[in-house]
Protein backbone atom coordinates (compact mmCIF):
# COMPACT_ATOMS: atom_id res chain seq x y z
CA UNK A 1 0.00 0.00 0.00
CA UNK A 2 1.31 3.60 -1.09
CA UNK A 3 1.54 6.50 1.29
CA UNK A 4 -1.16 8.51 -0.92
CA UNK A 5 -3.42 5.76 -0.65
CA UNK A 6 -3.30 5.37 2.99
CA UNK A 7 -3.71 9.13 3.49
CA UNK A 8 -7.07 8.83 1.70
CA UNK A 9 -7.74 5.89 3.56
CA UNK A 10 -7.17 8.21 7.11
CA UNK A 11 -9.03 11.30 5.26
CA UNK A 12 -12.13 8.87 4.90
CA UNK A 13 -11.81 7.85 8.27
CA UNK A 14 -11.86 10.74 10.06
CA UNK A 15 -14.71 12.19 7.41
CA UNK A 16 -12.36 14.87 5.32
CA UNK A 17 -11.88 13.23 2.52
CA UNK A 18 -13.24 14.40 -0.85
CA UNK A 19 -16.38 12.56 -2.26
CA UNK A 20 -14.22 11.09 -5.09
CA UNK A 21 -11.75 9.98 -2.52
CA UNK A 22 -13.98 8.26 -0.57
CA UNK A 23 -16.09 6.49 -3.36
CA UNK A 24 -12.61 5.38 -4.23
CA UNK A 25 -11.90 4.17 -0.61
CA UNK A 26 -14.88 2.28 0.12
CA UNK A 27 -15.06 0.69 -3.30
CA UNK A 28 -11.76 -0.84 -2.40
CA UNK A 29 -12.48 -1.55 0.64
CA UNK A 30 -15.13 -4.00 -0.29
CA UNK A 31 -12.82 -5.93 -2.61
CA UNK A 32 -9.55 -6.00 -0.13
CA UNK A 33 -9.76 -7.21 2.78
CA UNK A 34 -6.49 -5.44 4.37
CA UNK A 35 -7.71 -1.87 3.57
CA UNK A 36 -11.24 -2.53 4.94
CA UNK A 37 -9.33 -3.68 8.28
CA UNK A 38 -7.29 -0.46 8.14
CA UNK A 39 -10.34 1.96 7.26
CA UNK A 40 -12.61 0.20 10.39
CA UNK A 41 -9.30 0.56 12.48
CA UNK A 42 -8.89 4.36 12.02
CA UNK A 43 -12.63 4.84 11.67
CA UNK A 44 -12.89 3.70 15.62
CA UNK A 45 -9.86 5.85 16.60
CA UNK A 46 -11.98 8.97 14.72
CA UNK A 47 -14.68 7.97 16.62
CA UNK A 48 -12.98 8.62 20.11
CA UNK A 49 -11.27 11.69 18.86
CA UNK A 50 -14.29 13.51 18.03
CA UNK A 51 -16.43 12.75 20.90
CA UNK A 52 -14.13 14.30 23.39
CA UNK A 53 -16.05 17.09 25.07
CA UNK A 54 -14.29 20.47 25.64
CA UNK A 55 -12.61 21.60 28.67
CA UNK A 56 -15.08 23.60 30.76
CA UNK A 57 -13.17 26.38 32.49
CA UNK A 58 -14.78 27.26 36.09
CA UNK A 59 -16.57 30.66 36.82
CA UNK A 60 -13.97 31.36 38.75
CA UNK A 61 -11.55 32.07 36.75
CA UNK A 62 -13.72 34.54 34.93
CA UNK A 63 -14.94 36.07 37.60
CA UNK A 64 -11.35 36.84 38.23
CA UNK A 65 -10.68 38.11 34.93
CA UNK A 66 -13.59 40.92 35.31
CA UNK A 67 -12.67 41.55 39.00
CA UNK A 68 -9.24 42.88 37.45
CA UNK A 69 -10.52 44.52 34.67
CA UNK A 70 -13.10 46.47 36.37
CA UNK A 71 -15.86 44.87 34.90
CA UNK A 72 -19.51 43.98 36.00
CA UNK A 73 -19.95 41.11 36.67
CA UNK A 74 -23.20 40.65 36.28
CA UNK A 75 -24.93 39.49 33.14
CA UNK A 76 -26.66 42.41 31.75
CA UNK A 77 -26.79 42.39 27.87
CA UNK A 78 -28.56 39.69 27.54
CA UNK A 79 -30.47 41.22 24.41
CA UNK A 80 -27.58 42.83 22.73
CA UNK A 81 -25.62 39.66 23.36
CA UNK A 82 -28.47 38.23 21.59
CA UNK A 83 -28.94 40.39 18.76
CA UNK A 84 -25.10 40.57 18.17
CA UNK A 85 -25.12 36.69 18.35
CA UNK A 86 -27.83 36.60 15.86
CA UNK A 87 -26.45 38.76 13.45
CA UNK A 88 -22.78 37.89 13.56
CA UNK A 89 -23.04 34.00 14.60
CA UNK A 90 -25.33 33.74 11.82
CA UNK A 91 -24.75 35.12 8.37
CA UNK A 92 -27.99 33.18 7.12
CA UNK A 93 -29.73 35.82 9.08
CA UNK A 94 -28.11 38.87 8.06
CA UNK A 95 -27.90 38.02 4.35
CA UNK A 96 -31.96 37.41 5.35
CA UNK A 97 -32.35 40.92 6.56
CA UNK A 98 -30.10 42.43 3.73
CA UNK A 99 -32.21 40.70 1.29
CA UNK A 100 -35.86 41.94 2.55
CA UNK A 101 -34.51 45.39 2.99
CA UNK A 102 -33.91 45.08 -0.81
CA UNK A 103 -36.62 44.31 -1.99
CA UNK A 104 -38.68 46.72 -0.20
CA UNK A 105 -36.48 49.17 -1.69
CA UNK A 106 -36.92 48.17 -5.03
CA UNK A 107 -40.75 47.65 -4.39
CA UNK A 108 -40.86 51.80 -3.23
CA UNK A 109 -38.62 52.28 -6.07
CA UNK A 110 -39.95 50.12 -9.06
CA UNK A 111 -42.63 48.52 -8.27
CA UNK A 112 -44.71 51.02 -6.49
CA UNK A 113 -44.44 54.37 -8.49
CA UNK A 114 -47.49 56.28 -9.49
CA UNK A 115 -47.11 56.90 -13.41
CA UNK A 116 -48.76 60.63 -14.04
CA UNK A 117 -51.22 60.49 -17.10
CA UNK A 118 -51.48 63.82 -18.66
CA UNK A 119 -54.41 64.86 -19.70
CA UNK A 120 -54.83 66.84 -23.52
CA UNK A 121 -58.02 69.86 -24.05
CA UNK A 122 -59.96 68.61 -26.93
CA UNK A 123 -58.68 71.73 -28.47
CA UNK A 124 -54.97 70.58 -28.50
CA UNK A 125 -56.41 66.86 -29.91
CA UNK A 126 -58.12 68.96 -32.74
CA UNK A 127 -54.93 70.72 -33.41
CA UNK A 128 -52.60 68.36 -33.28
CA UNK A 129 -55.17 66.09 -35.45
CA UNK A 130 -55.09 69.22 -38.16
CA UNK A 131 -51.09 69.22 -38.31
CA UNK A 132 -50.65 65.60 -38.71
CA UNK A 133 -53.07 65.75 -42.13
CA UNK A 134 -51.08 68.76 -43.18
CA UNK A 135 -47.94 66.83 -42.86
CA UNK A 136 -49.42 63.95 -44.49
CA UNK A 137 -50.52 66.26 -47.30
CA UNK A 138 -47.20 67.65 -47.59
CA UNK A 139 -45.28 64.23 -47.66
CA UNK A 140 -47.31 62.58 -50.20
CA UNK A 141 -47.02 65.84 -52.84
CA UNK A 142 -43.31 65.45 -52.74
CA UNK A 143 -43.20 61.48 -53.35
CA UNK A 144 -46.01 62.15 -55.68
CA UNK A 145 -43.58 65.03 -57.27
CA UNK A 146 -40.66 63.19 -56.86
CA UNK A 147 -42.39 60.22 -58.81
CA UNK A 148 -43.41 62.46 -61.76
CA UNK A 149 -39.68 64.06 -61.94
CA UNK A 150 -38.45 60.54 -62.47
CA UNK A 151 -40.75 59.88 -64.83
CA UNK A 152 -41.01 62.92 -67.02
CA UNK A 153 -37.35 64.52 -66.63
CA UNK A 154 -35.56 61.88 -66.11
CA UNK A 155 -36.32 58.82 -67.65
CA UNK A 156 -38.53 60.13 -70.78
CA UNK A 157 -35.65 62.54 -71.26
CA UNK A 158 -32.29 60.76 -70.85
CA UNK A 159 -33.51 57.17 -70.99
CA UNK A 160 -36.25 56.95 -73.45
CA UNK A 161 -35.21 59.31 -75.83
CA UNK A 162 -31.54 58.19 -76.58
CA UNK A 163 -32.88 54.87 -76.60
CA UNK A 164 -36.00 55.79 -79.17
CA UNK A 165 -33.35 57.56 -81.14
CA UNK A 166 -30.95 54.58 -81.65
CA UNK A 167 -33.99 51.93 -81.82
CA UNK A 168 -34.76 54.49 -85.07
CA UNK A 169 -31.63 54.81 -86.15
CA UNK A 170 -31.16 50.74 -86.33
CA UNK A 171 -34.32 50.46 -87.87
CA UNK A 172 -33.47 52.47 -90.99
CA UNK A 173 -30.05 50.72 -90.85
CA UNK A 174 -31.88 47.43 -91.49
CA UNK A 175 -34.48 48.74 -93.92
CA UNK A 176 -32.25 50.81 -96.42
CA UNK A 177 -29.89 48.29 -95.77
CA UNK A 178 -27.02 51.22 -95.67
CA UNK A 179 -24.49 51.44 -92.93
CA UNK A 180 -23.06 54.88 -92.67
CA UNK B 1 -23.16 47.28 20.98
CA UNK B 2 -20.54 48.57 23.90
CA UNK B 3 -17.16 47.07 24.08
CA UNK B 4 -17.91 45.39 28.00
CA UNK B 5 -21.10 43.62 26.32
CA UNK B 6 -19.02 42.75 22.90
CA UNK B 7 -16.10 41.77 25.22
CA UNK B 8 -18.12 39.09 27.30
CA UNK B 9 -19.77 37.54 24.31
CA UNK B 10 -16.48 37.09 22.67
CA UNK B 11 -15.21 35.68 26.35
CA UNK B 12 -19.03 33.42 26.57
CA UNK B 13 -17.65 32.04 22.95
CA UNK B 14 -14.18 31.34 22.96
CA UNK B 15 -13.27 30.61 26.67
CA UNK B 16 -14.00 27.04 26.53
CA UNK B 17 -11.62 27.00 23.32
CA UNK B 18 -8.93 28.77 25.06
CA UNK B 19 -8.81 26.41 28.34
CA UNK B 20 -8.75 23.06 26.05
CA UNK B 21 -5.94 23.75 24.26
CA UNK B 22 -4.13 25.40 26.91
CA UNK B 23 -5.21 22.08 28.69
CA UNK B 24 -3.47 19.81 26.16
CA UNK B 25 -0.07 21.90 25.64
CA UNK B 26 0.32 22.59 29.09
CA UNK B 27 -0.95 19.23 30.14
CA UNK B 28 -1.77 21.00 33.32
CA UNK B 29 -4.82 22.66 34.43
CA UNK B 30 -3.69 24.96 36.71
CA UNK B 31 -1.11 26.76 34.11
CA UNK B 32 -4.49 26.12 31.75
CA UNK B 33 -6.12 28.35 33.56
CA UNK B 34 -3.59 30.69 33.94
CA UNK B 35 -2.92 31.12 30.28
CA UNK B 36 -6.82 31.48 30.09
CA UNK B 37 -6.97 34.59 31.90
CA UNK B 38 -3.96 36.13 30.28
CA UNK B 39 -5.59 35.55 27.26
CA UNK B 40 -8.24 36.90 28.41
CA UNK B 41 -7.00 40.49 29.26
CA UNK B 42 -4.99 40.11 26.13
CA UNK B 43 -8.63 40.35 24.60
CA UNK B 44 -9.91 43.39 26.39
CA UNK B 45 -6.80 44.89 26.10
CA UNK B 46 -7.13 44.50 21.84
CA UNK B 47 -11.14 44.73 21.93
CA UNK B 48 -10.92 47.46 19.40
CA UNK B 49 -8.22 45.93 17.42
CA UNK B 50 -9.28 43.00 15.84
CA UNK B 51 -12.62 42.00 13.68
CA UNK B 52 -15.03 40.39 16.06
CA UNK B 53 -15.71 38.24 13.04
CA UNK B 54 -11.97 37.14 13.05
CA UNK B 55 -11.51 36.84 16.30
CA UNK B 56 -10.51 32.86 16.77
CA UNK B 57 -7.91 33.36 14.79
CA UNK B 58 -6.28 35.83 16.55
CA UNK B 59 -7.56 34.08 20.15
CA UNK B 60 -5.85 30.73 19.29
CA UNK B 61 -2.81 32.44 17.54
CA UNK B 62 -2.76 34.27 21.18
CA UNK B 63 -3.02 31.33 23.16
CA UNK B 64 -0.80 29.04 21.29
CA UNK B 65 1.95 31.78 21.79
CA UNK B 66 1.17 32.01 25.49
CA UNK B 67 1.21 28.26 26.05
CA UNK B 68 4.79 28.26 24.21
CA UNK B 69 6.01 30.82 26.34
CA UNK B 70 4.87 29.12 29.31
CA UNK B 71 6.61 25.73 28.52
CA UNK B 72 9.82 27.61 27.61
CA UNK B 73 9.67 28.96 31.54
CA UNK B 74 8.86 25.56 32.65
CA UNK B 75 11.85 23.74 30.87
CA UNK B 76 14.03 26.33 31.98
CA UNK B 77 12.95 26.28 35.59
CA UNK B 78 14.32 22.94 36.73
CA UNK B 79 12.06 22.79 39.98
CA UNK B 80 8.84 23.50 38.54
CA UNK B 81 9.24 20.34 36.09
CA UNK B 82 5.88 17.65 36.66
CA UNK B 83 5.87 14.12 35.99
CA UNK B 84 3.20 13.99 33.49
CA UNK B 85 1.84 10.49 35.22
CA UNK B 86 1.39 12.19 38.31
CA UNK B 87 -0.28 16.03 37.09
CA UNK B 88 -2.41 13.23 34.46
CA UNK B 89 -3.23 11.36 38.05
CA UNK B 90 -4.16 15.23 39.67
CA UNK B 91 -5.72 16.77 36.91
CA UNK B 92 -8.17 13.81 34.77
CA UNK B 93 -8.52 11.36 37.43
CA UNK B 94 -12.36 11.35 38.62
CA UNK B 95 -11.85 9.57 41.94
CA UNK B 96 -15.46 9.28 42.06
CA UNK B 97 -17.30 5.25 42.48
CA UNK B 98 -19.21 5.25 39.38
CA UNK B 99 -20.35 2.02 37.27
CA UNK B 100 -18.19 0.11 35.94
CA UNK B 101 -18.91 0.81 32.18
CA UNK B 102 -18.72 4.99 33.01
CA UNK B 103 -15.36 4.10 34.06
CA UNK B 104 -14.39 2.41 31.55
CA UNK B 105 -15.60 4.79 29.35
CA UNK B 106 -14.19 7.69 31.02
CA UNK B 107 -10.70 5.62 31.69
CA UNK B 108 -10.62 5.50 27.62
CA UNK B 109 -11.63 9.37 27.22
CA UNK B 110 -8.32 9.24 29.58
CA UNK B 111 -6.19 7.18 27.53
CA UNK B 112 -7.24 9.21 24.44
CA UNK B 113 -6.34 12.40 25.68
CA UNK B 114 -2.99 11.26 26.91
CA UNK B 115 -1.87 9.89 23.53
CA UNK B 116 -3.10 13.49 22.44
CA UNK B 117 -1.22 15.17 25.08
CA UNK B 118 1.88 12.62 23.98
CA UNK B 119 2.11 13.77 20.58
CA UNK B 120 4.90 16.40 19.90
CA UNK B 121 4.15 19.79 19.69
CA UNK B 122 3.92 20.91 16.60
CA UNK B 123 1.70 18.08 15.80
CA UNK B 124 -0.32 18.26 18.85
CA UNK B 125 -1.16 21.77 18.31
CA UNK B 126 -2.64 21.48 14.98
CA UNK B 127 -4.26 18.25 15.59
CA UNK B 128 -5.98 20.05 18.57
CA UNK B 129 -7.44 23.15 16.57
CA UNK B 130 -8.40 20.84 14.22
CA UNK B 131 -10.06 17.60 15.90
CA UNK B 132 -10.98 18.83 18.77
CA UNK B 133 -11.48 22.64 18.21
CA UNK B 134 -13.17 22.23 14.48
CA UNK B 135 -11.37 25.13 13.03
CA UNK B 136 -10.58 25.22 9.34
CA UNK B 137 -7.17 24.62 7.42
CA UNK B 138 -7.25 28.32 6.93
CA UNK B 139 -7.86 29.68 10.55
CA UNK B 140 -5.14 26.93 11.96
CA UNK B 141 -2.27 28.60 9.47
CA UNK B 142 -3.18 31.91 10.34
CA UNK B 143 -3.14 31.24 14.23
CA UNK B 144 -0.34 28.80 14.13
CA UNK B 145 1.56 30.76 11.45
CA UNK B 146 2.67 27.95 9.14
CA UNK B 147 2.05 27.34 5.71
CA UNK B 148 -1.94 25.89 4.96
CA UNK B 149 0.55 22.78 3.00
CA UNK B 150 2.14 21.96 6.52
CA UNK B 151 -0.92 22.19 8.46
CA UNK B 152 -2.49 19.11 6.41
CA UNK B 153 0.53 17.58 6.59
CA UNK B 154 0.89 17.65 10.53
CA UNK B 155 -2.84 16.52 10.71
CA UNK B 156 -2.07 13.21 8.62
CA UNK B 157 1.10 12.79 10.84
CA UNK B 158 -0.86 13.58 13.71
CA UNK B 159 -3.49 10.56 13.08
CA UNK B 160 -0.69 8.30 11.96
CA UNK B 161 1.22 8.81 15.63
CA UNK B 162 -2.49 8.81 17.61
CA UNK B 163 -3.52 5.36 15.58
CA UNK B 164 -0.05 3.30 17.00
CA UNK B 165 -1.15 4.91 20.72
CA UNK B 166 -4.15 3.57 20.15
CA UNK B 167 -3.59 0.57 18.62
CA UNK B 168 -3.19 -1.10 21.83
CA UNK B 169 -6.51 -0.42 23.62
CA UNK B 170 -8.66 -0.51 20.63
CA UNK B 171 -6.99 -4.24 20.33
CA UNK B 172 -7.71 -5.07 23.19
CA UNK B 173 -11.26 -4.54 23.07
CA UNK B 174 -11.87 -1.26 24.75
CA UNK B 175 -14.25 -0.10 22.36
CA UNK B 176 -16.86 -2.07 22.60
CA UNK B 177 -17.90 0.06 25.43
CA UNK B 178 -19.18 2.18 23.32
Amino acid sequence: MNEKLLNKIICTAYGDASIIDKLHVRLLALKNKEINALLLEYKKSAQLVHRMPEESVSDSVIRRVYSNLNLNNESNFVLKAKTFSFFYRRPIAASAALVVVSIIIAISVFIYNPVHKTEYKPEEIERAAVQANEVFKFVNNTFTNAGRTVKEDVIEKNVNKPINEKLNTISKIITKGEVK
Amino acid sequence: MTEEAKYKYLIKLYKNNIYTYSVYMLRNRMDAEDVTQEVMIRIWKNINEFNPLAAKAWIMKTTHNLCIDFLRKRSNSANKEVSIDEQFEDTFSSGSSEPDELLDLKNLDEKIKLAIRNLPQNLKSVFVLYEIQNMKYKEISKALDIPLNSVKVYILRARKRLQEELKAHIHSGVTSNE
